[in-house]
């Protein structure tokens, strides 16, 4: 009898120090995404050959800053459904003015980038209002986050196809397709003839992440979104203007979603219209992985990176492993569900330690 | 009187009237031997405790003694099998497995929390859990209406059933909350604390439910914080401390001071500190101030409400549940719009039109309710505090974090509050280091007006008396303070003046030398 209560005294004890190194976020997610990674290279050494990760890397960079904007939103206690259109808006529409107006006139000449750059920021300024008309009608018609962000998905991607007629926008001007988009690296490899290296997209999500973590942690900015997130009425009581933190929010994540797709169109050379398709949901899977607390108030970037990096590996991962391209979406779905399950089991955890 | 309607669940372990030909004063209810064990935690040691027929039972204790954890494993929350003991209903053993399983026990419990489908009607609240009973699978117009009216008139329960949940006060509520309970014809009631949020008259008609519902024979466990409840009403007392038994005492030898110094575990000379300040000049005067109730048209909140405070001064806003007390304080604080009337800070009109205004103008407001409105719940403590007053802590652009842990650090030595540092989560404190956190949140800001609102709500005895103390101090160090309380005792000890408000308007003043329990009632009744 005395040794059982020893024994269950002793796995108590063992059972404090794990959930102590678990209850450090971003320990937990690292985890899964080491077994992933060695998982994909396990089936196929090629996983980490240095094409492939810098693939990875810079599509995750697309993703991933959007992902920052939609952490603020949901660290803020709302939710954003339509930044998938909202990026296929802003590739579409920057590319179409910049053909439309020949760039200022100045297409095919040296000062081409300043019709490109001009027509980037037109874009993100038309995207911040999408985020305004967001933040208008839920924040201050108290319409349900859920429901209005989805009446804009679909409405920013009927715009898309207005201005495209369904049709890719090409060619683009040089300055835009070169310059942003493929030569812009740090050159880290050469692999054959091919140079491979650290792609703009990927230091600007970099770049993002480091600038709004700092702000999230150690600014006034920061913890307002964190207490109007876990507790609005709190929030407003400690004095907080509750709603230009989530007009704040929803424009900074519109403007982001923007920029994401002016630069997958830059990539790809061309405006496509399905740009965008989709992304919501690969955007807000990495955060709930990332360990966002769905319901607002708890998480950082880090996880989000993480998430977002997860999200990724999988999605090359199955295909470099061969696993039917129909079943790739059903584990996804279910890589989904278990991020979701882990954030309640953390929860709870957190509440009764 | 037996219901025809067949309203009551069947496995109700006997009926009413054979319960009643029982032998009296037997033990219904045994709890032998509980010890319960949380990783790294002994919540009970070994505790017993039984309740007899027709008895009404107090359990007290401090927060943190055990009293919960004994009610939980008592309801089947706690599943039998995770805890050391026996439990027995009526001589027998027990498992449980789920609060459904005490219910058919005989066993009903009604929370401290208000828990009510608010959408819902009064009666189909009621007879939630109950529809498997009906005949049909599909409910006839009215039935469930007149089944539950014929069953709260049973009860001598005065509550409409066709009105929403929405509508109710929170002392109806509570109402609701103990009717559904006894929908379940149990013959143990557990109460947890019945009587926090409700006003005296809320609290008079709950103790004629409670002794009606024991003159039947049948048995309660009423849980309380209030010794002049325990005095009141029970017929004997068990006192925890700790997870542990400390004393159980008969209703004939009852004494206040024993059953406090059981309870905090050490001698509390004054529950009530004195205080030495002389007030000063007007700081506060409100004038005709008129709110508009915002969801429902033509009504307003509070009407032409008028008073002043002075500096140093403790001012109490006494009345009923309804009179206007918290919407008064949250209309200082700009909460609603205001409709009319003049708020003057220290001889200047201000204009309040939210929270950000009334902290501006040196007002605070510490509101009754810690987890919906005073608390970031699974943030921690240094976080709560320093939101209030962010500026405070900057350095240029960012945080500074050494400056973040002075503010921290102070006010948890000044109002000694009792945590491992101040990284702890506050989910984590117990109710009394909660609301101290709370009060930090306030004076962080600097304020020249506090406003209270209930601060001693579910806190124990010993927090209680600091809390005392603290507001004393408070008012000691140039700062004028608005107090709503529903414990009268409480609110007489401590405040210089008194606002009398009914019916959402002022309809009175009292010094605190005219002020009793009866004087302040007839005004509150006029």
């Amino acid at each position: 009898m005395a040794s059982e209560k020893n024994n269950t005294q002793i796995q108590s004890k063992g059972g404090l120090i794990v959930s102590k190194i678990f209850a450090v976020q971003e320990v937990g997610i690292l985890i899964p995404l080491v077994v992933l990674v060695l998982f994909f290279y396990f089936f196929n050494h090629g996983f980490l050959s240095a094409p492939n990760i810098f693939s990875i890397l810079k599509v995750m960079a697309f993703y991933g800053i959007v992902g920052v904007g939609e952490t603020l939103v949901i660290l803020g206690g709302d939710i954003d459904i339509s930044v998938g259109s909202v990026a296929g808006f802003g590739a579409v529409f920057s590319t179409f003015l910049m053909m439309k107006f020949n760039c200022f006139g100045l297409l095919n000449t040296p000062y081409e980038w300043i019709g490109v750059i001009g027509f980037m920021i037109i874009t993100i300024a038309v995207c911040s209002l999408v985020g305004f008309l967001n933040a208008f009608l839920i924040v201050d018609m108290k319409m349900p986050a859920f429901i209005v962000t989805i009446a804009t998905l679909w409405a920013v991607r009927g715009a898309v196809m207005v201005v495209t007629n369904g049709n890719p926008i090409y060619p683009l001007p040089k300055f835009f397709m070169d310059t942003i988009g493929t030569n812009a690296q740090i050159p880290i490899v050469k692999v054959g003839t091919e140079v491979l290296g650290i792609s703009l997209p990927f230091i600007i999500f970099i770049l993002l992440i480091v600038i709004f973590e700092i702000l999230l942690r150690r600014s006034k900015f920061g913890r307002n979104i964190y207490a109007t997130g876990s507790n609005r009425e709190v929030a407003k009581l400690a004095g907080i203007n509750t709603r230009k933190v989530r007009y704040i929010n929803f424009i900074i994540l519109s403007m982001l979603a923007g920029l994401s797709g002016m630069l997958v169109a830059a990539f790809t050379r061309q405006g496509y219209p399905p740009i965008g398709d989709g992304w919501e949901m690969m955007i807000i899977a990495g955060c709930a992985i990332g360990g966002i607390a769905l319901a607002g108030g708890y998480g950082s970037l880090i996880g989000t990176l993480i998430g977002v990096f997860i999200m990724n590996i999988v999605n090359t991962g199955l295909v470099m492993v061969g696993i039917n391209t129909f079943l790739q979406q059903t584990v996804q779905g279910i890589i989904i569900l278990i991020a979701v399950y882990a954030d309640i089991v953390r929860r709870n955890r957190k509440v009764l330690s | 009187m037996s219901l025809s309607s067949g309203f009551y669940l069947k496995p109700a372990a006997k009926t009413y009237s054979e319960r009643r030909n029982m032998v009296m004063a037997h033990n219904v209810l045994e709890a032998q031997n509980i010890t319960k064990d949380f990783i790294a935690v002994r919540a009970l040691n070994n505790v017993s405790m039984s309740v007899k027929s027709g008895e009404i039972l107090g359990l007290i204790g401090e927060n943190g003694a055990g009293k919960s954890t004994i009610l939980k494993v008592i309801n089947g929350i706690y599943v039998s099998g995770t805890y050391e003991g026996k439990i027995l209903v009526n001589g027998e053993e027990v498992h449980l497995h789920s609060p459904h399983d005490a219910l058919i026990k005989g066993i009903g419990f009604v929370p401290q929390e208000i828990n009510v489908m608010e959408d819902l009607t009064v009666a189909e609240n009621i007879f939630v859990g109950h529809l498997t009973e009906l005949k049909s699978a599909f409910l006839k117009p009215g039935e469930i209406e007149k089944r539950a009216s014929d069953f709260l008139k049973h009860e001598k329960i005065n509550l409409d059933v066709k009105t929403r949940v929405r509508m109710l006060s929170i002392g109806q509520k509570q109402l609701l909350m103990i009717a559904r309970a006894l929908s379940w014809d149990p013959h143990i009631l557990i109460l947890d604390e019945p009587t926090t949020a409700l006003a005296k008259d809320d609290v008079d008609n709950l103790f004629k439910i409670v002794r009606e519902f024991k003159a039947g024979g049948r048995s309660i466990i009423f849980v309380t914080h209030k010794l002049e409840e325990i005095i009141e009403i029970t017929d004997r007392v068990v006192i925890l401390r700790d997870g542990a038994n400390i004393a159980t005492y008969e209703r004939n030898q009852y004494n206040e001071n024993k059953i406090v110094t059981d309870m905090v575990g050490r001698t509390i000379t004054s529950m009530y500190p004195a205080r030495n300040v002389q007030t000063g000049e007007e700081v506060l005067r409100v004038e005709n101030l008129t709110v508009e109730h915002p969801k429902i048209k033509n009504k307003n909140l509070i009407e032409n409400v008028s008073f002043s405070l002075k500096k140093n001064e403790v001012l109490g806003l006494v009345g009923l549940v309804g009179a206007g007390r918290t919407e008064t304080l949250s209309a200082l604080f700009g909460e609603y719009p205001i409709k009319s009337g003049k708020i003057f800070i220290e001889g200047k009109e201000v204009k309040i039109k939210n929270s950000g205004d009334a902290i501006k103008n040196g007002l605070c407001l510490v509101t009754e309710d810690r987890k919906a409105n005073g608390l970031l719940m699974l943030a921690n403590i240094k976080h709560n505090i320093v939101l209030t007053n962010l500026k405070k802590i900057l350095n240029g652009l960012f945080i500074n974090s050494k400056k973040e842990n002075n503010v921290a650090t102070t006010f948890m030595s000044k109002l000694s509050i009792k945590a491992p540092s101040y990284d702890t989560m506050v989910a984590t404190l117990s109710g009394g280091n909660q609301q101290k956190v709370v009060i930090s949140k306030s004076l962080n800001t600097d304020p020249k007006i506090l406003l209270l609102d209930e601060p001693t709500k579910g806190i124990d005895v010993g927090s209680k008396n600091e809390i005392y103390n603290l507001i004393n101090i408070m008012a000691g160090s140039g700062i004028s303070i608005i107090m709503v309380s529903s414990e009268l005792p409480e609110l007489l000890a401590m405040c210089d003046r008194f606002i009398i408000l009914a019916h959402r308007t002022t309809v009175g003043e009292l010094l605190k030398s005219e002020a009793t329990q009866e004087t302040v009632m007839v005004k509150c009744f006029a």
